[in-house]
C-alpha cells in the first residue's frame, strides 16, 4: 500500500513541460495572461478552505503543536516575471513554511514558443500519499489548461477572494498624528511654491503664499484638509504646514486622516529637500491620542 | 496572427477586473509625471498614508512560543524588474526596515511598461506605468491583508491623479470605500 502510494505521488509530482500560446511580447502581454491564470488558479484553491498542520521536521515543537491543524494558506510569489512559486501550507512560529506542497511555474520565453514547466520542489507525504493532493492536482490542471488557451481567464475566483476579504475587515489601525510642522528653507517663494506643486496630493486652493490640499478625493477623507503657508522673512522662507486632527466617531477615519496628514508632511519635506538639501524641519511631536469624544460637540 | 505565429498584441490582454485587489493596474500619465523621481514621490506618499497595525504573532524564543506585538506597515525599496517595490512587513521590537523586509505579507511593484500595446491602451502619448501584485497570500477564500493593499493601490492612483488630473487608469481595484476598513470591537 505504502509503495503504491509513493509511486502515485512520484507520478503526481513529476515535472511537466509543454508549449503554451501566450501572447507576445512576453514581458508585457504574455506575462499579463500568465499572471492572471496563476491568480485564478491560486484563488480557486484558496476557496477550498483546506487545512494543514505544522507537524514535521525541525518545526516539531511538541505534542500540542504537532496536533494543531490550521486553515491552509496559499502563498504566491513571483520571481523575475517568468517564475512563480505557489505554496500550500501554514506559516510556523519560526517564520518558516510548513508546506504541504510547493509548485514552481516557469515560463521559458523562447524565440518562437513559450514553454511552460511545472515542478513540485517541496512535498509532504503521509503514508506515501501527498498531503492535500487533490488541490495540488487541481492547481496544476488549472494552470496548464488556463495557459493552453493563451487568453485571460474570466477572473471570477480572483474577484471573489478580493470581495470576501474587503467585506470581512476588522482591523484596528494605530492612531498617529502631527498637527503642525515648520520648514525653514533658502528657496525663493517661487521655488518653494514649485516644490509644493510636486506634492502628490489633490490641491483644492492655490494662493500666492500657500496651498490647501484635500486628503482624499472621495469618502470621509474628502472632508479633511491640510494647508501650507509660505512666509518670507528676508533671510529665509518659512513653510508652515497644518493638518488639524479632528474628532471623529469612527476610529478608522481618524487614524486614516491622521496618517494621511503625516504622509503629506513627509512628501512636502522630500519635495523641498530635493531643491534645498540644507532645509530645516521642526515638527510637533507625534500624538497617539485620538481627539476626545467630548470635543465632538 | 503575427508572422512568428503568436497572437497579435491586443487590449484584450489587459485584465479589467476593477473589483480585484490582486489584478494589475495600468496608469497612463503625462510626460514628467512618469519620471523616476515623481514615481518615487507618489509611491512613498502612498506607503506612508496607510496606517500601521500591531498584530500579535507567535515568536519562538528558545524552545518557547511567545506572543509578540509586531508593527505591520508598508516599506518601500528600489527593485530590479520593477522601478519601485512596496511590501507590507511585520517588524519586531526595534528591528530596522532591512530586517523586517524578510517578513513580508504582500508585495507590489511598479514599472514603466515598455510594450507598444500598453502605450496604445493608455493613449494620448502618456507614459504607461504598470503596477503588479507580485507576492500575495490567500486563506479561507480571502486575500490576506487586503485592506492595506486596497488602500495602498488607491493612494498610488490618487497621487498620480493629483499631479495629472487627466490620467487614465485600467485594470484592477483602485477605488476606496470607507466600509472596507472598520473596527467592530469595543474601543
Amino acid at each position: 500500500m505504502g509503495i503504491s502510494n509513493k509511486i502515485a505521488t512520484k507520478i503526481r509530482t513529476a515535472a511537466k513541460t509543454e508549449i503554451v500560446p501566450l501572447p507576445q511580447p512576453y514581458q508585457d502581454a504574455g506575462y499579463l495572461v500568465a499572471a492572471a491564470v496563476i491568480r485564478a488558479a491560486a484563488a480557486t484553491i484558496a476557496q477550498l478552505r483546506l487545512t494543514s498542520t505544522t507537524a514535521r521536521g525541525k518545526d516539531f515543537l511538541g505534542i500540542r503543536e504537532s496536533n494543531s491543524s490550521y486553515l491552509s494558506t496559499v502563498s504566491v510569489a513571483q520571481r523575475d516575471q517568468d517564475t512563480w512559486s505557489v505554496t500550500l501550507g501554514v506559516l510556523t512560529a519560526t517564520g518558516n513554511w510548513a508546506a504541504d506542497w510547493q509548485v514552481k511555474i516557469t515560463i521559458d520565453d523562447q524565440p518562437n514558443a513559450h514553454q511552460l514547466t511545472l515542478t513540485t520542489p517541496a512535498t509532504l507525504t503521509k503514508d506515501g500519499t501527498l498531503v492535500n493532493k487533490s488541490a495540488h492536482a487541481e492547481l496544476r490542471d488549472l494552470v496548464r489548461s488556463g495557459m493552453s488557451t493563451g487568453r485571460l481567464p474570466a477572473g471570477t475566483a480572483e474577484v471573489a477572494v478580493s470581495k470576501a476579504a474587503l467585506a470581512s475587515g476588522d482591523l484596528e489601525p494605530v492612531y498617529a498624528s502631527i498637527a503642525a510642522e515648520t520648514i525653514e528653507t533658502a528657496l525663493t517663494v517661487t521655488q518653494a511654491r514649485g516644490a509644493l506643486d510636486r506634492v502628490p496630493f489633490a490641491v483644492v486652493a492655490r494662493q500666492p503664499d500657500g496651498v490647501r490640499w484635500q486628503l482624499d478625493l472621495g469618502g470621509a477623507l474628502s472632508r479633511r484638509f491640510a494647508s501650507a503657508a509660505i512666509t518670507d522673512d528676508g533671510a529665509a522662507r518659512t513653510i508652515e504646514l497644518r493638518c488639524h486632527p479632528e474628532p471623529d466617531h469612527d476610529p478608522v477615519t481618524s487614524a486614516l486622516a491622521a496618517r494621511r496628514g503625516i504622509a503629506l508632511f513627509d512628501a512636502v519635506d522630500r519635495a523641498v529637500q530635493r531643491l534645498d538639501p540644507g532645509m530645516r524641519r521642526t515638527a510637533e511631536p507625534v500624538s497617539t491620542e485620538r481627539p476626545a469624544e467630548a470635543d465632538l460637540r | 496572427m503575427t508572422t512568428s505565429g503568436f497572437p497579435a498584441v491586443s487590449p484584450a490582454w489587459f485584465p479589467a477586473l476593477p473589483e480585484s485587489v490582486l489584478g494589475p493596474l495600468l496608469i497612463g500619465v503625462a510626460g514628467a509625471v512618469g519620471d523616476p523621481d515623481t514615481v518615487d514621490d507618489v509611491w512613498r506618499a502612498a506607503a506612508d498614508s496607510v496606517p500601521m497595525t500591531t498584530p500579535e504573532l507567535k515568536v519562538r524564543v528558545g524552545k518557547v512560543l511567545q506572543s509578540q506585538k509586531h508593527r505591520r506597515r508598508i516599506l518601500t525599496a528600489a527593485g530590479t524588474s520593477y522601478l519601485k517595490l512596496a511590501q507590507l512587513c511585520d517588524a519586531r521590537g526595534n528591528e530596522s526596515g532591512n530586517e523586517a523586509w524578510k517578513r513580508g505579507r504582500w508585495m507590489v511593484g511598479i514599472k514603466v511598461a515598455a510594450d507598444e500595446g500598453e502605450r496604445v491602451l493608455v493613449g494620448g502619448g502618456r507614459t504607461p506605468l504598470r503596477l503588479d501584485v507580485v507576492t500575495y497570500r490567500l486563506r479561507a477564500g480571502e486575500v490576506l491583508e487586503a485592506q492595506q493593499l486596497a488602500l495602498f493601490r488607491h493612494y498610488v492612483v490618487a497621487g498620480f491623479r493629483a499631479l495629472d488630473p487627466n490620467l487614465t487608469v485600467l485594470g484592477g481595484q483602485h477605488g476606496w470605500q470607507d466600509d472596507w476598513w472598520r473596527v467592530t470591537a469595543a474601543q
